[in-house]
């Protein structure tokens, strides 16, 4: 099972959009599919058609109950979507509760990271979506994964979180004496604009190392898409949105993007 | 960040990175612990409207003559109120409110805060003074407590009193018919206490400046609320100060 986070300090710069339009793309490879949802805002529910707080129960239950987890709990609260082979584990407002119930608890970043462990055999991918704030649920996004994927907004503000972001993976790689693989996409690139072309090269030349090679286009399709609660994949799969992000899957799942 | 924000950012990394060693117990967090009770009525009025009325009541020894209930008051204008049952508490919550600090004071320059909804009423709480939140409101109701006790339930092993808000916030509203279209699903708790107010719609957490907040000055008579969130148009509470006056009229330690 190959894990990934999707995640930047910084909000609107496509993470849920990223996370839901990989997914996509892997089901039509025919893979199963895991997408977690760990933002208290639920965005990634909401984009599926999901209403978190429609649902009885939430990731924010499995934290919770961290101390008594097992494969059937966990399976219970993995709901559907409309999407074959993809399913969501939701998130719940509730969850912007997690810092301060359970912050202080040892070994609370390892949560996630349990959790994943116990349906690895159901899925062949996890993808997480991560809120935008450094807390107890970014922590565990980020242990839980073995890459992480930074959606970065082409415009220069997007700039100064991706340098936030990056930061507090050096950090955290400092605490678990081990090396985060992180990949930065450029994503809603419009090429009309001075800003855009301007803020990719800035990326290309601090950040060539760990540059994806390509780009995500600003594309009305998203939207559609989104509108649609179903992945571009599936709503527009020629759409130009659609076709970067198979060629960032391509990326992500040759040699060159896991290493 | 700086060097010293490093090592804090570090520290917090290894603490939730921890192996566990043992699956036992866990120690809960501790808890700062204030008092007192809240009330406040809710359409949307103007907010100057609302600010003044609130200043108003501060510069006052005396709260003006309470209508007796938010929706009952012979102005038609929403008003921030004390119920009958809380005002006979103030005395006492404000005696004890005065040797503890604001909630201003509590607070960092920024802070999360958490929006809800019950009745028509849009309330926030700091997430820091939050305990979390239930999702089902499945109350045993017992007999001989105040009607504004909806009822008790136990939640990781502890019981909680779940306050049914509406009826504590506006009793003289809170009829028969307003009692059946309120539809209760979450609890929300307060600090670590054995309180939640129960609500009917999570609206959503946002990040809130300091400066965003009108604050009160004087929160001798209402120590509950804290202020008034300028952009939501709705009373912050100081959750501290509801926690000791839930428990001092409820007769129940929080």
């Amino acid at each position: 099972m190959k894990i990934w986070t999707v995640a930047n300090q910084k909000g609107g710069v496509g993470k849920t959009t990223t996370v839901v339009s990989l997914a996509g793309a892997l089901v039509k490879q025919g893979k199963r599919v895991l997408v977690i949802d760990t933002d208290p805002h639920a965005s990634l529910g909401y984009y599926l058609g999901i209403d978190s707080e429609e649902i009885p129960a939430s990731l924010y239950n499995l934290f919770v109950e961290h101390q008594s987890l097992t494969e059937s709990k966990i399976q219970a609260h993995i709901v559907p979507t409309s999407v074959d082979h993809l399913d969501l584990l939701p998130a719940a407002m509730a969850l912007a509760t997690i810092d301060r119930q359970l912050g202080h608890e040892d070994g609370m970043g390892l949560v996630l990271r349990n959790i994943i462990d116990n349906v690895s055999s159901s899925y062949d991918y996890a993808i997480i979506d991560c809120p935008p704030v450094l807390g107890v649920l970014m922590v565990n996004a980020l242990a839980a994964c073995e890459q992480v994927l930074i959606p970065v907004q082409t415009e220069f503000l997007a700039l100064k979180g991706l340098d936030r972001m990056i930061k507090t993976l050096k950090l955290m790689d400092r605490t678990q004496q081990q090396q985060h693989r992180f990949i930065v996409i450029p994503t809603m690139f419009d090429k009309r604009t001075k800003a855009s072309p301007l803020a990719l090269r800035e990326l290309q030349q601090s950040y060539s190392d760990h540059l994806w090679n390509g780009l995500i286009p600003i594309d009305t399709k998203f939207r559609d898409a989104s509108l649609a609660h179903t992945p571009v994949s599936h709503c527009a799969p020629n759409s130009r949105g659609s076709v970067a992000y198979r060629r960032l899957l391509q990326f992500l799942d040759s040699e060159r993007g896991v290493s | 960040m700086t060097e010293h924000s490093d090592i804090a950012v570090v520290d917090f990394f290894s603490r939730l990175l921890k192996e566990p060693q043992s699956s036992g117990p866990v120690e809960k967090p501790k808890v700062l612990v204030k008092e007192a009770e809240l009330t406040l009525s809710a359409e949307q009025v103007g907010l100057q409207q609302l600010l003044s009325k609130v200043s108003a009541f501060d510069e006052k020894d005396e709260p003006p003559k309470e209508p007796s209930s938010p929706f009952t008051s012979s102005k038609s204008k929403p008003e921030i109120i004390v119920s009958d049952s809380t005002a006979k508490e103030t005395e006492t919550a404000a005696d004890i409110g005065s040797e503890k600090s604001f909630l201003h004071q509590r607070l960092e320059g920024e802070f999360q805060a958490l929006f809800f909804k019950v009745a028509g009423l849009t309330l926030a709480v700091p997430l820091v003074e939050l305990g979390g939140i239930i999702h089902e409101v499945r109350v045993t109701h017992l007999p001989g407590q105040p009607t504004w006790i909806k009822g008790v339930m136990t939640h990781r092993d502890q019981k909680i009193n779940v306050v049914d808000t509406a009826a504590w916030v506006m009793p003289e509203k809170y009829d028969a018919n307003l009692q059946k279209q309120v539809d209760y699903r979450y609890v929300v708790l307060l600090q670590n206490s054995q309180w939640g107010l129960a609500c009917e719609e999570l609206l959503d957490a946002e990040s809130i400046n300091k400066e965003q907040v009108n604050w009160r000055v004087n929160t001798a008579k209402r120590p509950w609320l804290a202020g008034l969130v300028k952009k939501q148009m709705c009373g912050i509470l100081d959750v501290g100060a509801l926690i000791e006056q839930l428990s001092s009229q409820g007769h129940i330690a929080g």
